[in-house]
């Protein structure tokens, strides 16, 4: 277990809250009002790693205990840079509120739905979490009982908070949500390589004269690290091959309901109408266990088609899509696979499924990410003989010799027709 | 056709070939391409984060270095006539005794204070003098004059 204090003055809290990677974390009234608004507990129905436990038994720690986590980590950093004059005394609690509350604004099972509503409505979670902050009725009460503006807690988690630092805390290479969630997720995965030393980085991060996050020359080793620990869980969680198979299901499934079951999901189906839940104050319902009652009602009351049906069937059994290509580069520029002859020849092959074996569309899913694990203008700076480097630039730092991206290119099938289709690709 | 294809189409237009390997280049696009959705309505729907050096897109930074692969970038979408008055302002800057950059790293900053920043600053220009140590009250008055004459 981490064991991490504020050193500083700021920060005695009313109530403590047991993590199980901090220990007992502090908080304040205001605090303790925003987490026992009904938004904020929705969090705790909400995995963090949505199907990840399919693989990782274990994996079935929430966005609630992350959201916990990242309070407590900016807090640590805060404290830190106000007792060094960088931050304001008065922004501590804006900045902790500002963290538990970054992932306001995800939709159930994370970003297996976040997938298709990004496609759908260009929306992503970050701009919900500023409709939630600014319009949600639990949480707006509590703002302004205790005299907190919305909106400058939503500028510090969209990034345009007038205080750069503070847009730096959620918002960079190095901020506290990746800290909490590597820890967190390798924690619960047992993937031990996604650990980083975070006493370390925590209690030599500094600001350079430039107003940019920092740390000195003896701690490159644990920055190094949290980049690479990144790179494993990309590749050893994150968009694990068979996670990410049960999460093109997920949302497969989702959309299914959604042409078939409308009237179930309603009001959680459109923007406009996901936005009046939130003024309603009705969006805490929103969530996995929703979600995944819909599915055992769908099963249980004989809804919707027998492909949706079947889908449901194979996801609570554990059989999920199968890639019969995959392909993982590591280069260090960028890789463009969305626009290469790869991406071309997958879609290409998945016309030849759909149309030359006569399946349906959602029987062959092309899965394409592109990953930049280091932020070359953002990045970590080194501090050493009094000026500050980019990591990418300081010379004795393994980040100049490791990949900065990663592209995963595959093509994911249904169970039912993978022999067929390999056999098709053999041929 | 892809968002960063257009960047790059614009980018060209306006005569600014890089391979954005350096910091430098890359801050420049990034502040060109942040005035160009802010003032001159050619909207690439980047977001932009409020950073030391200004707007600040880490997808445009990252569609920026990955332009290298695309050579025979074509793109249809964009309005020509504010391309043109784009041009015009980015060529009034070079004609300045600043680097190019500089001004422009000016004018968007200036811009995201005005506009998108929280809480806004009472006086963005005196928040710009506060925020940069390398430039002076005459930098500013210099670029923002070029600039509204866009605005």
């Amino acid at each position: 277990m981490v064991r991490l204090r504020s050193t500083s003055s700021v920060g005695k809290g009313v109530k403590s809250i047991y993590d199980e990677i901090y220990g007992y974390i502090p908080v304040s009234e205001l605090e303790l009002k925003v987490i026992e608004t009904p938004t904020l507990q929705r969090l705790r129905r909400i995995k963090q790693l949505a199907l990840a436990w399919y693989v990782y038994p274990g994996a079935v720690h929430t966005r609630f205990s992350h959201s916990l986590g990242v309070m407590h980590v900016i807090g640590i950093i805060a404290s830190k840079f106000i007792d060094e004059g960088y931050i304001k005394r008065d922004d501590y609690e804006l900045l902790r509120i500002a963290g538990v509350l970054h992932d306001i604004g995800h939709t159930p099972y994370s970003h297996a739905i976040e997938l298709y509503m990004t496609q759908a409505f260009k929306v992503r979670h970050e701009e919900m979490a500023t409709y939630v902050i600014e319009n949600d009725p639990y949480l707006n009460e509590v703002f302004s009982k205790y005299g907190v503006n919305p909106k400058e807690v939503s500028s510090i988690i969209r990034g345009t908070h007038k205080e750069p630092l503070h847009n730096m805390l959620l918002s960079s290479d190095l901020d506290a949500d990746r800290i909490d969630y590597l820890l967190r997720d390798s924690l619960h995965t047992g993937v031990a390589y996604g650990m980083i030393d975070i006493d370390r980085i925590l209690h030599t991060l500094m600001v350079d004269k430039d107003g940019e996050i920092a740390v000195p020359a003896k701690s490159v080793q644990a920055i190094e690290n949290f980049y690479i620990a990144r790179m494993h869980m990309y590749r050893a969680v994150y968009h694990h091959k068979t996670i990410a198979a049960f999460q093109v299901m997920m949302k497969t499934i989702y959309e299914m309901m959604l042409n078939e079951l409308r009237e179930y999901l309603e009001p959680f189906t459109t923007i406009s109408n996901i936005l009046s839940t939130i003024k309603k104050g009705t969006f805490y319902l929103w969530d996995d266990n929703y979600i995944a009652g819909l599915m055992n009602l769908t099963l249980v009351k004989n809804l919707g088609s027998d492909d949706l049906k079947d889908l449901i069937r194979l996801l609570f059994n554990r059989v999920g899509y199968k890639a019969v290509y995959d392909k993982i580069k590591l280069s260090r520029e960028p890789l463009s696979v969305r626009e290469n002859e790869e991406a071309i020849s997958l879609s290409n092959l998945k016309d030849l499924i759909i149309n030359g074996l006569g399946y349906k569309d959602f029987m062959a899913i092309p899965y394409v990410e592109e990953l930049n694990l280091v932020d070359e203008d953002l990045c970590v700076k080194i501090l050493d003989n009094e000026s500050t480097t980019r990591i990418t630039e300081f010379e004795s730092s393994i980040i100049n010799s490791i990949p900065r991206y990663i592209a995963i290119t595959r093509l994911y099938v249904h169970p039912y027709i993978l022999d067929k289709v390999r056999n098709m690709i053999r041929k | 056709m892809s968002r960063s294809c257009c960047v790059i189409k614009l980018l060209t237009d306006l005569g600014i070939r890089s391979d954005f390997r350096s910091f430098k280049d890359r801050l420049l696009a990034q502040k060109i391409v942040y005035v160009a959705q802010t003032i001159f309505n050619i909207n690439f729907g980047y977001k932009f984060i409020w950073h030391i050096r200004g707007p600040y897109s880490k997808t445009l930074s990252r569609d920026l270095r990955a332009s290298e692969d695309r050579g025979g970038c074509r793109c249809q979408e964009l309005d020509y006539s504010s391309v043109s008055k784009l041009k015009s302002m980015l060529s009034e800057l070079r004609g300045l005794n600043m680097d190019v950059g500089l001004s422009l790293e000016i004018i968007a900053s200036y811009l995201m204070l005005s506009r998108d920043v929280f809480p806004k600053p009472e006086d963005p220009v005196k928040e710009l003098l506060s925020r940069k140590p390398y430039i002076n009250y005459e930098n500013i008055s210099t670029a923002l004059n070029v600039f509204s004459k866009y605005f």
